[in-house]
């Protein structure tokens, strides 16, 4: 069974935010506990990763910060800010209504 | 670090426009694209395996710096519509400049009276000013601030430039003063014969002046 990957791109956002409720984190990082949790089935691509970070962050949902990388090199972490706590707990609820509905249609 | 990884990502990032957002993004890839290399050689994949499938993934950068660049498209065409109209502005003045002495010429030649011909010529001339100042008194400064490199050192060297008005500012006392008292000098005692030293200690004063900035400045 193939996977939509067109429904999941549209919760890119949602997904981050639900990861960086946890604690802060780096895009690598984020996108290996997406691969975890789906058994290697969904993974995002770098883009539509690099992308999300950007918007969420124009958005005030998430900042950023430069922390040590293992290697030397600087490595960029998010946090979730108050607002994108909001968001994502307004996210969460509008799928919950969406799936109850899917559900009830098919 | 890995070098190799690096090397690879800064030659994707070649063609990118050299902005504080790009060199991030650059950064970023790289300490990523290190993470997942490192753990798929601990997977047990050859380097050179490893090294092609993180490159693989990372794809197209062009894209992504294309996407960087678009979330800021008000910004673009905004600066863009404020150029075009400096140009119209600038352009009709030179224009009306042109036709002021050309009004001049023709006026003198109909042998009409001076005032006439200089009057035609100050209100072009003027108007053309007025056009011009206007223009650029009202002109918008930038009201965006722009994330990049070009922003930093346009800051940087408008800092530079308020200490080089105070160097002019203090250079044109230093002569002004010197003529005056030169003058003075000259007209009280009759010394005209040696009175002119005070230009080399005037020199003199300023080159101390210009040195001590420098030492400043370090």
């Amino acid at each position: 069974m193939s996977i939509r990957a067109d429904i999941i791109r549209g919760h890119t956002e949602t997904i981050i935010l639900a990861h960086l409720m946890k604690g802060n984190s780096y895009g690598y990082e984020i996108n290996k506990s997406i691969k975890e949790k789906t058994n290697n089935r969904y993974e995002l691509n770098d883009a539509t990763l690099y992308c999300a970070f950007r918007r969420l962050e124009e958005s005030g949902y998430i900042t950023s910060f430069w922390g040590e990388g293992n290697s030397g090199a600087r490595r960029r972490y998010y946090s979730i800010t108050n607002q994108g706590i909001e968001f994502y707990k307004k996210n969460i609820e509008e799928w919950n209504l969406t799936k109850e509905l899917i559900d009830k249609l098919i | 670090m890995n070098e190799k990884i690096r090397k690879e990502v800064n030659t994707l990032f070649e063609n990118a426009p050299n902005t504080k957002r790009a060199n991030d993004l650059k950064d970023e890839i790289i300490s990523n694209a290190e993470d997942k290399y490192e753990d798929l050689v601990k997977q047990g994949k050859k380097e050179e395996e490893a090294l092609q499938t993180v490159m693989k993934e990372i794809g197209d950068v062009d894209e992504l710096i294309e996407e960087l660049n678009k979330t800021n498209p008000i910004h673009k065409e905004y600066r863009e519509e404020a150029r075009k109209k400096t140009g119209l502005t600038v352009s009709i003045c030179v224009g009306l400049y042109i036709l002021s002495v050309i009004t001049c010429v023709v006026l003198d030649e109909l042998e009409l009276p001076d005032f006439v011909t200089v009057s035609g010529f100050l209100a072009i001339a003027g108007l053309a000013t007025c056009v011009l100042i206007y223009h650029f008194m009202t002109k918008p400064k930038y009201t965006k601030y722009e994330d990049t490199m070009v922003e930093e050192f346009k800051e940087w060297k408008g800092k530079k430039d308020k200490n080089k008005e105070i160097k002019k500012a203090i250079d044109s006392i230093l002569w002004t003063l010197t003529v005056i008292i030169y003058l003075i000098v000259s007209f009280t005692f009759g010394i005209w014969y040696i009175s002119w030293i005070i230009f080399l200690i005037a020199s003199l004063i300023e080159n101390i002046i210009k040195l001590l900035f420098k030492l400043g400045e370090e």
